[in-house]
């Protein structure tokens, strides 16, 4: 019995400091944050012979004093379905700075989708990302380009999709530069189909 | 006798360790006191310690035949920058008639805030009449 309390009380005695002391929270250990949002666009030609056209450019954003960038892109569709129609979209992000101690850029431009579906159709898509830019020790900058798919599934369609992700600038000691830009896929599953596809990611600036 | 001593051991502990917490976002402060000047500075310039803005176009060509045009313009930015700006612009732009034709563009700018700004744009654009073109443009800035 002595034994078991001999280390208790000894363990209270050792931390007895922290009675006296009150509660405290820790001050806040990120910085500004600035988030920029352009994808998730649709671009649809639905009706014969009927012609789509879309233009999204977002640009933005800053986040100092050691904060987080969040540029997102990604997610667009742009579709051709019916006879003879013809789609396209052309998407634009540019975004984001980084500064400060532990800063962090991350843009985000896949997961788009480009699909002939109608017999003669057009679909042509076309996503440029450009960012970001993380500076500071310990910065870090993110970019991922991947996951598109491209889809020509109409009789004689033809679905031409571009993807152009570019970043990012990591600058300090110890910063980290990261771009994915993999993943994707191009498919002609039609009598006559014909699909195109150009990824280029380019990072580590 | 073992377990209520471990008991009695823990309970001991959780007294005598101060609570901690971990806060996340906002600037890098060095204190309560700071979060408080940073505050009512921005209440001292008159500016809002939030601001949002939101621009929503929806445009339209029903008929046979008929053109639809829309252009809008929204600049919140005012000279003053909150503490948090929040923006968001969205457009739908439809042709349904046949033949018809519909054109959307829309441009949008607000301040950057002083802890945090989120920027959010969305388009729809879709043909679905016989011969229809749609056209749409959305442009979304935040300031540097």
């Amino acid at each position: 019995m002595r034994a078991l309390l001999l280390p208790v009380a000894a363990l209270a005695l050792a931390t007895g400091a922290g009675l006296t002391s009150p509660a405290s929270a820790k001050a806040p250990e990120m910085g500004g944050v600035s988030i920029t949002r352009g994808g998730g666009n649709v671009n649809t030609a639905a009706g014969r012979n009927s012609v789509a056209d879309q233009a999204v450019s977002t640009i933005g954003g800053l986040a100092r004093h050691g904060g987080r960038a969040v540029t997102l892109g990604g997610g667009n569709r742009n579709l051709a379905l019916g006879k003879g129609s013809a789609a396209f979209q052309d998407v634009t992000t540019v975004g984001g700075t980084a500064i400060g101690r532990r800063a962090q850029s991350f843009t985000a431009g896949g997961h788009n989708l480009n699909v002939a579906r109608g017999a003669f159709a057009t679909a042509g898509q076309s996503v440029t990302t450009l960012g970001g830019t993380a500076i500071g020790r310990g910065a870090q900058s993110f970019v991922a380009g991947g996951h598109n798919r491209n889809v020509a599934s109409g009789r004689f369609s033809e679905a031409q999709q571009q993807v152009l992700t570019m970043g990012g600038t990591a600058m300090g000691r110890g910063a980290v530069d990261k771009v994915f830009g993999g993943n994707n896929q191009n498919r002609a599953t039609a009598r006559g189909a014909f699909a195109n596809q150009q990824v280029v990611t380019v990072g580590g600036q | 006798m073992l377990r209520p001593m471990i008991a009695a051991a823990a309970l001991t502990l959780c007294a005598a360790l101060p609570a901690t917490a971990q806060d996340f976002g906002g600037v890098r402060l060095r204190g309560p006191a700071s979060v408080l000047d940073r505050i009512e500075s921005v209440d001292r310039t008159g500016c809002r310690l939030s601001q949002t803005s939101v621009t929503v176009g929806v445009n339209r060509a029903f008929g046979a035949g008929s053109q639809a045009r829309q252009q809008i313009g929204s600049d919140s930015s005012g000279g003053c920058r909150p503490l948090v700006s929040t923006q968001v612009t969205a457009g739908v732009n439809l042709a349904l008639g046949p033949r018809s034709r519909a054109e959307q563009s829309i441009e949008s700018f607000a301040p950057r805030g002083l802890l945090a700004t989120t920027n959010l744009n969305r388009g729809v654009n879709i043909a679905a009449g016989a011969r229809s073109a749609a056209g749409q443009r959305i442009l979304s800035q935040t300031g540097r």
